[in-house]
């Protein structure tokens, strides 16, 4: 048995972490874990007094440029309930550099910090406005660009340029996967019918259908499976000799109607 | 040849490390067995007779190091022979009960072909090899291979523990110099996940270029003057070429791209699924649920749900079509482009190798009629590798661009959301483990050392962005939890017999059995000063 048998992803693990992540140009992740003494610590700071109302929050810095985060950087506090480990972040701000703190806020608005983040930059979500007159472009000039890369569908103004061609890809071309349920038709059903031919005879003798070879077991006994057609179908079933110098053919018909074709789903009756 | 413009087709081939020698029958082994019967021989197949014709092929492909591993696995290999016999007998067990219908009965026997093919390509010709297949081609210069990540682990999820990213690249290329015997010209980053850092990593090991998608280059800084029909060089100096949107989605739209046309084989519609459960119970999974067999006798027909029967000949047919489509959109791109470029356009199109044959039967036909029409006389196109095109056009605009990918949304959501988010905390937790592990053991020995390399193959293994993307994709979950939950169990496992010195060896053992990868991977590239 090994080590996986009895394996849990850890709650945590014993440290104080925040770690902010970026998700897209509009959307930051942050998850975190405190340690129960950098609370504690951080908790015998307060004044009697601040006690009240204390808020649990992730205060939101953007720092772009460099910036380190002070009380003017931040932009945003959101109060976390106390079971609370990660968060969403709707920063909405394409190319801009954040950190997060975790902390308490007082009533009275005193930050006390008990996590800080790495800092993250969030990307790109339009053509940059700046040109390198080496390589100088007009606006016009880099539509018409953006018209061959859409195929036509690039939006006229530079807002229409963001998104108009970021279409899905690959990922996971090599899954398998399971067949849908057809159409949204709760009744769908998939008929067919296979003929199963079974029988027994001497184990010397060659069996054939339809002029085909079938094998004979030991025992002599052999079974042939068909996919049955729809309609009425005549078939021949031989046994001979090992020489071939006697021999018996027996003619069966057998017929398969309102099925509909192979394979087909069935039509709806009502 | 004077050509108006040039087209580069990528074919990044990858697989997750699936090889279970614990158990027979494990269903995900056959996400490689399929990729082999429908992608890779295939590819092979046409690339070889091209080469042989004297056509001139160049493509870029990328190969991850788990499927380099898998390709040349001995016990993965003798399971593969097995498959496709298992495969072959129900054909031939096909072509009889389908004797009063012929035109299925046309498609079995269509299936015996292909399978005893895909044997004797395998065994006699590739003798099971088909690394050195695609080393063969590389040689001879009809593929530029490229170097990818580890395990595809996604560069920007994973860059917040940076030695844990920058292994995966340092390991994707020793891998990679294993295989082929050289350093690549470039590297496929997974998923497209472009990142200044990785950029930088890249640079610093003379990697010369990287794919990223669309736009990564357009909303780069500043404006790319030729947007994606040239790369551009980043701060780091590397080449970073942009995925052509249109031409890309031709290929890949499940709406309106080639593979959805009537005329091509239905994926869904398989004889694993289809018939009659004792009777296919053999073929399946061995646990008994059904699973596609490849056997698929159906077309896509039209919005319907009464399929026709499938038509090699007319798919084919449509296939060629498509290339010729394709080519002429090409060319009118390239001609437009000629009077908005001062040189000629570069058309970039990545797709998945697997998307080729395995979603798209009949992809590899389409390529090879491709390459046989831009190889044409007058074709007005160029097939290039990405490595040729920087020979050919060695100056690029300095453009620094910007962190992206080519899922779903252009950024991180595919791998970053409510159903894998969870999971960071502890990829990132054992990232710092290894790097502290790396660092308290600069040079172990014996068992110590062995015990780091196995954590390192854990955490590598744990990160494959394979996992991630299969939780947020809800298909095939249990698996994936399954995978990380073993990888971060054993590493734990290590991480703990490691502190407390006592390394049990049989826990070591059955760890290097289950998690077999990259046997001469060295732990010592995560410790916190980065060797040079």
């Amino acid at each position: 048995m090994g080590p996986d048998a009895a394996f849990t992803f850890p709650a945590g693990y014993g440290q104080t972490r925040l770690v902010l992540m970026v998700k897209d140009p509009w959307w930051l992740y942050a998850y975190w874990e405190l340690e129960a003494q950098t609370e504690r610590t951080t908790r015998s700071r307060l004044q009697p007094e601040e006690v009240a109302g204390l808020l649990t929050v992730l205060r939101v810095h953007e720092v772009t440029g460099g910036r380190e985060p002070t009380a003017s950087t931040s932009i945003r506090d959101v109060p976390l309930s106390v079971l609370t480990r990660s968060w969403y972040l709707p920063v909405n701000a394409p190319d801009r550099e954040f950190i997060v703190e975790l902390g308490l806020l007082t009533a009275g608005g005193r930050f006390l910090s008990m996590a800080r983040s790495n800092r993250v930059r969030t990307p790109r979500a339009a053509p940059s406005p700046a040109t390198d007159p080496q390589w100088a472009v007009s606006d016009e000039a880099f539509e018409a660009l953006l018209r061959q890369t859409t195929g036509g569908r690039a939006g006229t103004s530079p807002a229409g340029w963001t998104t108009s061609f970021m279409r899905h890809a690959g990922a996971g071309s090599w899954l398998a996967a399971a067949p849908p349920p057809p159409s949204g038709n709760p009744l769908w059903i998939h008929l067919d019918a296979d003929l199963v031919l079974h029988g027994r005879t001497d184990p010397r003798t060659q069996v054939r259908v339809d002029g085909q070879p079938v094998a004979v077991r030991r025992d002599g006994t052999f079974s042939v499976r068909l996919n049955v057609p729809e309609g009425s179908h005549q078939f021949t079933i031989e046994v001979a000799t090992p020489d071939g110098r006697l021999a018996r053919t027996v003619t069966p018909v057998i017929a398969r109607t309102g099925l509909g074709p192979s394979g087909a789903a069935a039509r709806e009756r009502r | 040849m004077s050509s108006r413009g040039f087209l580069a087709l990528i074919l990044h081939t990858h697989l997750p490390l699936v090889r279970h020698p614990e158990q027979d029958g494990v269903l995900e082994e056959r996400w490689l067995f399929e990729a082999i019967t429908e992608t890779y021989l295939p590819l092979l197949a046409r690339l070889q007779r091209l080469a042989e014709e004297g056509v001139p092929v160049r493509l870029t492909m990328s190969f991850t190091p788990t499927l380099v591993a898998m390709l040349s696995d001995p016990l993965l290999q003798e399971r593969y022979v097995r498959h496709l016999e298992q495969l072959l007998e129900l054909a031939e067990k096909e072509i009889h009960r389908t004797r009063w219908q012929p035109a299925f009965q046309r498609l079995a026997l269509f299936y015996q072909h292909r399978l005893s093919e895909a044997r004797a390509q395998y065994v006699e010709r590739h003798r099971r090899n088909l690394l050195a297949a695609f080393r063969y081609l590389a040689r001879g210069g009809w593929i530029e291979p490229l170097a990818s990540c580890a395990t595809h682990g996604l560069l920007p999820l994973l860059e917040p523990q940076p030695q844990a990213a920058r292994a995966q690249i340092l390991v994707g290329l020793q891998v990679f110099r294993q295989a082929f015997g050289h350093l690549p010209k470039g590297f496929w980053l997974p998923e497209c996940a472009y990142t200044p850092q990785a950029a930088q990593w890249l640079a610093r090991q003379g990697i010369q270029y990287a794919v990223a998608d669309a736009h990564a280059v357009l909303f780069g800084t500043p404006r790319p003057k030729y947007g994606v029909f040239a790369p551009v060089r980043t701060p780091q100096g590397l080449a970073v070429f942009a995925r052509d949107p249109a031409a890309s989605q031709s290929v890949w739209s499940a709406a309106d791209g080639y593979p959805g046309h009537p005329d091509y084989r239905e994926f869904y519609r398989d004889v694993g699924f289809d018939l009659e459960y004792e009777y296919v119970r053999p073929y399946i999974n061995a646990d008994g649920s059904r699973v596609s067999t490849g056997l698929k006798y159906y077309r896509i027909t039209g919005a319907t749900d009464e399929k026709r029967p499938y038509d090699p000949e007319a798919a084919r047919r449509r296939a060629a079509r498509h290339a010729e489509e394709f080519v002429r959109a090409r060319r009118a791109q390239a001609r437009a482009l000629s009077g908005l470029m001062a040189q000629a356009p570069i058309i970039v199109c990545p797709f998945d190798a697997e998307l080729l044959g395995h979603w798209w039967f009949e992809g590899p036909d389409w390529l090879e009629a491709l390459i046989r029409l831009t190889a044409a006389a007058g074709s007005g196109l160029e097939l290039v590798s990405l490595g040729d095109y920087l020979e050919r056009v060695p100056a690029q605009q300095p453009v620094e661009p910007t962190p992206s990918s080519w899922g779903q949304g252009g950024y991180s959501e595919t791998w970053l959301n409510g159903t894998n988010d969870w999971l960071y905390r502890h990829l990132h937790h054992a990232a710092e483990r290894m790097v502290q592990q790396a660092t308290a053991y600069p040079e172990a020995e014996g068992v110590t050392r062995r015990a780091l390399n196995q954590m390192a193959r854990e955490l590598l293994l744990a990160q494959a962005s394979d996992w991630t993307f299969i939780l947020k994709a809800q298909t095939h979950t249990a698996y994936a939890y399954r995978r990380l939950r073993e990888h971060l169990a054993r590493f734990a496992a290590l991480d703990k017999a490691l502190t407390r010195g006592q390394i049990d060896s049989e826990l070591l053992r059955s760890c290097e059995a289950q998690g077999a990868f990259f046997p001469s991977l060295d732990y010592r590239l995560y410790a916190a000063a980065p060797r040079s």
